[in-house]
């Protein structure tokens, strides 16, 4: 199996004036393709800064980050955004989708900045939103749809480049638990159909769902155990 | 960055904010506006001078004692010349050959026609001329006869009537061969103008024309004459000109290397005169139009950086999912060129109209010359570039993960 992360020996120390404040601190991690990780921390671990290294939205202090081979440590901007566009695909806690847009817009948009043609971004966006069944909200924009189904829309967005990693940061945290379910269902079954995962997230029911869970403390890695996830029909009959 | 994109976004969030945007966009519309309008109407004026100049004196020019100058701003000294008379003319008609018709003419203005109890303002002009003048100054005998050779070699007291004096004096009556004064000198009426109409809100009806002799003969011989000259092939104008300018300097006795003491000047010259006078006119619409869209300038790039403020968080959610520095910078440079090319349009649009009411209140036929629309939008295009580029490098420079946090 294919290397989607590699960490090695990664540290981020952050500079408020003269203090210099590590936030992470030697983190080693390897994730292959298909797995599906849950990372956990109180605030303060570190956890938000890892998300964002791995998102390629920052860039370590040391160390060194490839992603899907690839060393993103001294990458420029742009490349940095075209790794965003084509290889990662967010979902944010607060779905982050541009409210004057409708849905088909939302899920257009990493294809328009990846270039791509109207007609074959019109395949792919169905396609992508289809595979979150929300085919029959196409025009509607955000404030006409509910929370899960925005957080949805914000999955197929996700998809919609194909990316090599879905990295998902609190996906249920603004979601009531009905729907909390329903998302953790669909990342379940897009996990079955062979995408690779991070949730980064500090809620033990959802890190539940996860094959392995890595535990940060204190900017560093605490532990990191596989699991075997807790199906999401047996959550859903317990509650 | 697609455009179709940028331009989706542009209009979307323009017309989010639609109040917003007209109270910043009223410094370009009235820039534009202040554009189109004055050009359009220094365009009609100049469609109307130049109709009718040509109109009347295509074939024509002019000599005279002092230079032709209606500009304002240089006003050249007025060194003693003399004056033009008749031995100018006798020698203009013997040896200039390209001069059709050698027509000299002296005028007074604010003269008072009457005819029994009846009185014109003091407002009419009377021409002293030959019977040459009135082709030369394209006057139309409407009835009665020019004035003749004889009228002019014995000074006989004859006067041929504008529109306005015949209309004023004579409702209801014949006025050929009665009696009027003209500033209390009695003359024969043979003949009657056609109308003109007004030039320029100058009333070419309001003029009565008499023999130069007789008018000299009444008034004195102090003034200098202007010479009409009509000339053989109108293609030939500069030739004629240059003929007569020889010719004239002969007469006068100036030796080579003395500048003239007279002047020439035909019709064209005289629609050059207008549009350097109007070039300032020109200049001032274009200072007006360019503090304007200055000031919009900065009212744009005002509410670019609130725009920008208000959508971090957007701009931080097109960076995480692969937009680049480029598409962001481009996306609100875009963005401001279509507000102020809204602003621009709009402007044309009242510009036009305004030029129009203010051209339908003047009698002026008014036209929208091409290349101040362009000048006006391209302007704006500028504008909005120059002013939205700051908050465009802003935004493009946000820091993603900043961007995305921001409330």
């Amino acid at each position: 199996m294919s290397k989607i992360i590699q960490l090695e020996n990664i540290s981020k120390i952050y500079e408020i004036g003269d203090i210099k404040v590590p936030a992470l601190n030697g983190v080693n991690a390897t994730i292959d393709e298909g797995e599906y990780v849950s990372i956990m921390g109180p605030s303060g671990s570190g956890k938000s800064t890892l998300m964002n290294l791995i998102g390629c939205l920052d860039t370590p202090t040391s160390g060194k980050f490839m992603l899907t081979g690839e060393d993103v440590g001294d990458m420029t901007d742009n490349e940095l955004a075209d790794i965003r566009n084509r290889r990662i695909g967010f979902v944010f806690q607060t779905f982050n989708l541009l409210p004057r847009a409708n849905a088909f817009h939302n899920v257009e948009l990493p294809l328009i900045y990846a270039g791509m043609s109207k007609e074959d971004r019109k395949d792919r966006v169905e396609a992508a939103l289809e595979k979150v069944k929300l085919a029959d909200r196409m025009k509607h924009k955000p404030n006409e749809l509910s929370g899960g189904q925005r957080q949805r829309v914000a999955i197929a967005r996700a998809l919609v480049n194909k990316p090599s990693l879905l990295l998902a940061d609190e996906p249920t945290g603004n979601l009531d638990s009905t729907t909390s379910f329903e998302i953790m269902e669909l990342f379940g079954d897009l996990h079955q159909s062979g995408n690779t995962i991070v949730v980064v997230t500090h809620e033990e029911d959802i890190a539940a769902h996860t094959h392995r869970v890595i535990r940060l403390l204190d900017g560093r890695i605490s532990s990191d155990e596989l699991q075997k996830p807790k199906l999401v029909s047996q959550t859903a009959q317990a509650s | 960055m697609n455009i179709n994109e940028a331009l989706r976004v542009s209009l979307a969030s323009i017309a989010g904010s639609k109040l917003r945007s007209s109270l910043t966009l009223l410094g370009v519309v009235i820039g534009v506006l202040t554009i189109i309008a004055t050009m359009s109407i220094i365009r009609g004026l100049n469609n109307l001078v130049e109709k009718e100049m040509n109109q009347l004196t295509a074939d024509v020019f002019q000599v005279q004692r002092y230079d032709q100058n209606i500009n304002f701003g240089e006003q050249q000294e007025r060194k003693y010349r003399p004056k033009i008379g008749l031995s100018e003319v006798v020698a203009l008609q013997e040896n200039a050959n390209l001069c059709k018709i050698v027509a000299p003419e002296v005028w007074d203005w604010g003269s008072t026609i009457k005819y029994k109890n009846d009185a014109t303002n003091p407002n009419i002009v009377v021409l002293g001329g030959t019977p040459g003048s009135m082709p030369n100054n394209g006057y139309n005998i409407e009835r009665g006869r020019n004035l003749s050779e004889q009228d002019v070699r014995f000074a006989r007291p004859v006067v041929i009537l504008g529109y306005a004096v015949v209309q004023r004096l004579f409702p209801y009556r014949d006025p050929l061969g009665e009696e009027v004064s003209v500033n209390g000198k009695k003359a024969l009426v043979v003949g009657i103008f056609e109308e003109m109409g007004s030039v320029l809100n100058s009333n070419a009806d309001h003029r009565v024309a008499v023999p130069i002799t007789t008018f000299e003969y009444w008034w004195g011989k102090e003034r200098s004459w202007n010479i009409t000259v009509q000339v053989v092939d109108p293609n030939r104008m500069e030739e004629a000109i240059d003929q007569t300018v020889a010719v004239m300097r002969v007469a006068r006795g100036l030796k080579p290397g003395e500048p003239n003491n007279f002047d020439t000047w035909n019709s064209s010259e005289l629609v050059d005169t207008f549009n350097d006078m109007t070039k300032w006119i020109k200049v001032a619409a274009f200072g007006i139009a360019a503090i304007a869209l200055l000031v919009a300038g900065v009212g744009i790039m005002n509410i670019m950086l609130v725009t920008v403020t208000e959508r971090t968080r957007e701009i931080g959610v097109r960076k995480a999912l692969g937009a680049r520095r480029s598409s962001i910078l481009s996306q609100f440079l875009l963005e401001a060129v279509i507000l102020t090319e809204i602003g621009g349009v709009i402007g044309v649009g009242l510009g036009i109209a305004s030029a129009y009411l203010l051209g339908g209140a003047a009698n002026l036929p008014i036209a929208v010359p091409l290349w101040s629309i362009v000048v006006g939008l391209v302007f704006c295009s500028v504008i909005g570039l120059g002013f939205g580029t700051w908050p465009a490098w802003k935004a493009s420079r946000l820091d993603p993960i900043e961007a995305l946090r921001y409330e």
